[in-house]
């Protein structure tokens, strides 16, 4: 065998190529590492955003409790009033009747027009704010639960640092309606961290889920934590046939899973930019490579003559090819991975026009560094294979001529 | 100048290999930069306001989905009420130039426990003479076509023709002509059950549009159901859409809309699509200046790596180019031009191929992002592509030509012997 010693010191006396040409690749797999873990850092989130336990009650027929309106009668309570709900301490049903919105809020006007401006606000009206809280595993960080009087709200981390908001101050969502923010919701790396949560009478009526002229009132959802996790998939298969009720439910790890489900474009997008980059990067290696054989057919010659064969030149050709690339592409992915915990916001949605605005930390995993490893190791691979190949085909004689 | 050139290209004829190498690397390059780029311009054309025919939207102030009396908009848009009149005496207002959406969810299959993704379709229910004035993409539409929605030439079928986007009319598998009943999704009746309602497909809108997977139905016929049905929906529309002339007329406009009615809130449509894109501004950060900057900077690392190796094996060359009489600007120009050369040819099929095989092979990018699920390569393309080419290649080459023209003669034939 040929020393990779040999390969080394080759890559070390062409430094200036070798730089070059592993820059290439170190952009081409930093650049890859940061799109998939950005896309893994929204799977994170949805991946924690449900406990396996809970199921989400929605209208039969809606993926998006946006859209989803179930009425309040009598009959609702055969959702929750069953042998299958977990219950707390007190023997209570751990349940949660909901209602989301989001609500435009109206900003100061533009300075330069004086138009108005606007933001969007996503709201969570609820019944018993320490229940729901218990069934979607919050807590509070500061402040406390807001009461039954009052426009008060408690809201997440993310969303009051982004607003400037703490516990004591208050907002105008429009003319009329200001809300007093009483609590702070620890609710960091949750789909929950972008959101308000208020009195489900005053998100139901304010935002349009209610209908106030008929006096009817909406949820958009139920939160539910069943006693049996096992039992989850069939009490969702059957809710329907066991309440009588236009209902469907799901997991809620499902749930957002399928919220997530349009990363799916992004991680296609992100490996189609990747591997379009790294066809130019390859380029760029065979051009370095062609250049070493050209500069080293005497080498190549004398090997030949020393009674190396010529699988042994490819396979040392190769091993050099691979070896430059690793080089770049494990510097990149020590860059890629310096973006590792980096806040951003993004959007999450169902696909039927409604959706969340999340806060998630870009995450590079175990996956993403395999991913670009072995991205790098073909990359290599196959930038180094036809220049190896030519190098095998020089005729010792006519080389040293 | 004309010698240089000669003298270039047959420069570039000496190593076929590395030319093509680095020329595909520029071509693969621009492909994908020409692909990114096509998708940001087009974003940036919805969000940057307009100086002529600004579309100005109506919708609910403080909800989404937004909701709201078809009333409010007839006060604005029909003769009689107090807003038209204002609306009226502005010079760039256009009293034609309005229609109004309210959005459905249907289902071909009563069964929602089967939930087949190609059994669903979201309408939009408009005023069928408006569509090819008033959607932007179907301009040109031919009106025969809407009118059909109001007539489909079925007895008893009056207002119920429903036009479907050519992607969603394969998806749902049925064929114009074809006579259909769906039930509605989003809509219930006072019982709370689906609405059940018939359509006849009288026409498929054009292909390459982002209209590909949309279908329009006849707002009279979805009133007149939900009415019957007792739909709390009945009399909303979700969206109004003005068209005014300016941009002076559209402030205007929108401050009396909004000064009449504190429910509703009037904006151009690039204002809204701001404001819908302002989740994805992290990710349009970040593809603008980090993705597409790394991308130039790879072509350019690819195309100095090249020029530099050339530079270093004809050093020897280049000094007897000295001796000859070439001055060092001119040994310059000539490895700039050779990378040059590359990086315009390599630009200029860097769109080709994107062009063609976007536009007409695969018919569009599908990167549904909001209310653009399709996203096309421009003409425009054909500017940038040859420039990013000329530009990353001359920015590349520059620092191997440098140092091609500073070769000491002496130095080099020194080491010949």
């Amino acid at each position: 065998m040929i020393p990779l010693r040999y390969n080394v010191r080759n890559l070390m006396v062409r430094w200036r190529v070798t730089l070059l040409t592993a820059f290439g690749f170190l952009l081409v797999v930093a650049i890859l590492v940061v799109m998939l873990a950005f896309v893994e850092g929204i799977n994170e989130l949805a991946r924690r955003a449900g406990r396996p336990d809970n199921v989400i009650v929605l209208r039969e027929g809606t993926n998006d409790e946006l859209f989803s309106d179930i009425a309040d009668t009598a009959d609702l309570a055969r959702v929750w009033l069953n042998e299958y709900v977990a219950t707390d301490s007190a023997g209570e049903p751990l349940f949660s009747p909901e209602v989301y919105a989001i609500a435009t809020q109206q900003l100061p006007p533009d300075p330069r027009d004086g138009r108005p401006r606007y933001r969007f606000l996503q709201i969570r009206g609820v019944l018993n704010p320490p229940r729901a809280a218990a069934v979607h595993g919050l807590q509070l960080l500061r402040g406390r639960w807001f009461s039954s009087v009052g426009n008060e709200c408690v809201m997440g981390e993310g969303i009051a640092a982004l607003l400037g908001l703490d516990v004591g101050s208050s907002f105008t969502i429009r003319e009329g309606l200001t809300w007093q923010v009483v609590g702070i919701l620890d609710s960091r790396g949750t789909p929950f961290d972008s959101e308000t949560w208020a009195k489900r009478e005053v998100v139901g009526q304010e935002f349009g889920k209610d209908n106030v002229e008929r006096g009817q009132r909406f949820f958009t959802s139920i939160l539910l934590r069943l006693r049996d996790p096992v039992a989850v998939s069939w009490f969702c298969e059957t809710i329907k046939d066991r309440t009588g009720l236009e209902v469907s439910a799901v997991p809620e790890p499902k749930y957002y899973e399928r919220m997530s489900e349009a990363n799916t474009m992004f991680l296609a997008a992100a490996l189609f930019i990747a591997a379009i980059m790294a066809v130019g990067g390859m380029f760029g290696l065979m051009n370095t490579m062609f250049a070493t054989v050209t500069q080293r057919t005497k080498d190549i010659a004398v090997l030949r003559i020393l009674g190396y064969q010529r699988w042994q030149i490819l396979l040392s050709f190769l091993l050099e090819a691979m070896l430059l690339a690793l080089l770049g592409g494990l510097a990149g992915m020590a860059v890629g991975s310096m973006f590792h915990g980096v806040e951003q916001k993004s959007f999450i949605s169902s696909g039927q026009g409604g959706g969340k605005t999340v806060v998630f930390q870009i995450t590079v995993t175990p996956f993403v560094l395999r991913t670009a490893f072995w991205f790098t190791v073909v990359m290599g691979f196959l930038g180094g294979l036809i220049p190896s190949w030519a190098a095998t085909r020089l005729r010792p004689l006519e080389a040293l001529r | 100048m004309l010698k240089f050139l000669l003298l270039i290209l047959k420069n570039l004829r000496r190593n076929p290999v590395r030319v093509s190498l680095t020329g595909l690397a520029v071509i693969v390059l621009v492909t994908i930069y020409v692909l990114i780029q096509s998708v940001l311009s087009f974003l940036d054309q919805q969000m940057q306001e307009k100086t002529t025919n600004i579309r100005l939207i109506i919708t609910e102030r403080f909800r989404i989905p937004s909701r709201f009396q078809k009333a409010d908009f007839d006060r604005i848009v029909l003769p009689g009420g107090e807003t038209y009149a204002r609306l009226m005496q502005l010079p760039g207002y256009l009293p034609e130039a309005w229609t109004l959406w309210h959005f459905i969810a249907f289902s071909l299959d009563p069964d929602m426990t089967r939930r087949d993704p190609n059994r669903f379709f979201f309408a939009i229910a408009t005023l069928p003479e408006k569509i090819p004035t008033m959607i932007e993409g179907l301009e040109g539409l031919d009106p025969t076509l809407c009118e059909k929605l109001k007539n489909p030439g079925v007895s008893g079928m009056e207002n119920a023709g429903l036009l479907l986007g050519p992607k969603r009319l394969a998806r749902l598998g049925v064929r114009v002509g074809d006579r259909i009943q769906v039930f509605s999704l989003s809509h219930r009746d006072r019982a709370g059950q689906m609405i059940k309602m018939d359509f006849v497909v009288v026409g498929v809108l054009p292909e390459n549009t982002r209209w590909d997977e949309a279908a329009f139905i006849d707002y009279d016929y979805l009133e007149r159901t939900l009415t019957d049905a007792g739909s709390e929906l009945a009399g909303l529309i979700n969206l109004g859409w003005l068209t005014v002339l300016d941009q002076a007329t559209a402030q205007t406009a929108c401050a009396i809309i909004e000064s009449q009615n504190r429910n509703i809130k009037c904006e151009t449509a690039a204002t809204a699509v701001n404001r819908f894109f302002e989740p994805l501004k992290d990710i349009l950060f970040g593809v603008r200046y980090i993705l597409v900057p790394t991308i130039i900077v790879v072509m350019a690392v690819v195309v100095s790596n090249a020029i530099g190796i050339t530079v270093r094996e004809r050093t020897t060359e280049i000094a007897v180019l000295k001796v000859l009489g070439f001055t060092p600007a001119q040994i310059l120009v000539l490895i700039l031009g050779e990378g040059v050369l590359i990086g315009l040819l390599g630009g200029l099929l860097g769109v080709a191929l994107p062009h063609v095989l976007v536009n007409y092979v695969f018919k569009g990018i599908r990167l549904p992002l909001g209310f653009f699920p399709i996203f096309f390569v421009p003409t425009e393309a054909y500017y940038w592509g040859p420039w990013i080419g000329t530009a990353t290649a001359l920015v590349g080459s520059l620092w191997p030509a440098i140092t091609g023209c500073r070769v000491q003669v002496a130095e080099i034939f020194r080491r010949v012997t």
